[in-house]
């Protein structure tokens, strides 16, 4: 066996190994009615859905990802619910921001989902980094030429298409893969980017209206356009 | 209502309890499919909670063995495990096909979450 697949079946267990302690701690701090546990919980489902994250890109890279057509603002939609604790840590607001006719697209909602909520979270750490004043990201999706761009806004640069071809480069490379992100190291960003290749929509920047992000672009489901 | 939780992890076994017993329910906790089978034959639940990852026998095997009693087909079985199989949508199908009422995966359920599909399964 290589190298570099003994460390990622390693990686693999030791994620897997790590889910149920991170589990333990949500678990039990969600049960408990003072504040402070209310915070632990919600950093630690935060860790908790990383380390899941990124044991799910490891089984779907030995599988095919099934697509199913779906509309980009149902996603968004629980994309902002997920987010929801963790931007209130941060005094973030979330805001859904659908330009255009909804029209179905073809992809994976689970990974979709995941990989938004990565973004969302990693841009949040990004701006909390930076000490930025503004307190709001924008799920955003609209339409294209080529199909419709789904992704994660704010009025800050902080993740340009830059900061993501910096963060290809030094992956596994260097123990600050993003130097936007501050003492972060990027794995929300980088595995979300290898989510998004497993939905053969690669990340890139996009603009939305005047804002700046990262997302996705998602083809058309021709077969349900028809019927909505 | 009787549920009988089976799940291999104490900590998260009597955290599942506590949130039961929080709504009135009583708990059967359980930590193999072997204990878990003994007492389906004297007490018998009203739901099963069930984690696929258990030691021995795993949680679909103990769920082929329920269902191969006509006495325990009817009983609801909510899947609640931290195996991600369970997000694949083919896996997903088999386990409906073994009569499974719900199936959540736990690092994308909170205690409140598992309540409600409890709450689902009550007849009113």
């Amino acid at each position: 066996m290589r190298q570099e697949d003994q460390t990622d079946t390693l990686f693999t267990a030791l994620a897997e190994q790590l889910k149920t302690p991170l589990l333990q701690i949500a678990r039990l701090s969600e049960l408990s009615p003072t504040h402070d546990m209310a915070r632990i919980s919600v950093i630690s489902e935060h860790a908790l859905r990383l380390v899941d994250a990124y044991t799910q890109t490891q089984v779907q890279a030995q599988t095919k990802l099934l697509l199913e057509p779906l509309t980009s603002s149902s996603v968004l939609y629980d994309v902002a619910n997920a987010l929801q604790p963790f931007a209130k840590q941060y005094d973030y607001t979330i805001e859904t921001d659908l330009r255009g006719k909804n029209v179905p697209v073809m992809a994976h909602r689970a990974s979709l989902r995941l990989m938004l909520t990565l973004l969302g979270a990693s841009i949040i750490e990004a701006d909390n980094a930076a000490g930025s004043g503004h307190r709001y990201l924008i799920l955003g999706t609209h339409r294209s030429a080529k199909g419709t761009i789904v992704g994660v806004f704010s009025n800050q640069v902080s993740l340009s298409q830059k900061a993501l071809q910096l963060t290809r480069q030094l992956h596994g490379k260097a123990a600050q893969s993003v130097p936007s992100l501050g003492q972060a190291g990027g794995a929300g960003l980088a595995i979300a980017d290898r989510l998004s290749e497993q939905l053969a929509a690669p990340l890139r920047a996009y603009r939305h209206q005047s804002l700046y992000g990262i997302g996705s672009l998602l083809l058309p489901s021709r077969q349900l356009q028809l019927v909505i | 209502m009787k549920i009988l939780v089976v799940e291999s992890d104490r900590i998260l076994g009597q955290t599942t309890q506590s949130v039961l017993e929080a709504q009135n329910h009583e708990v059967i906790l359980k930590r193999d499919a072997q204990s878990a089978l003994d007492i389906l034959d004297n007490n018998m639940p009203d739901i099963i909670i069930l984690e696929l990852q258990l030691g021995l026998h795993n949680g679909v095997e103990f769920l082929y063995e329920v269902r191969s009693y006509p006495e325990w087909q009817h009983i609801p079985v909510i899947v609640y495990t931290l195996n991600a199989r369970v997000l694949d949508e083919r896996f997903g199908k088999a386990l409906n096909q073994l009569g499974v009422a719900a199936v959540l995966y736990k690092p994308h359920t909170s205690a409140k979450n598992l309540t409600q599909a409890v709450g689902q399964l009550i007849p009113i």
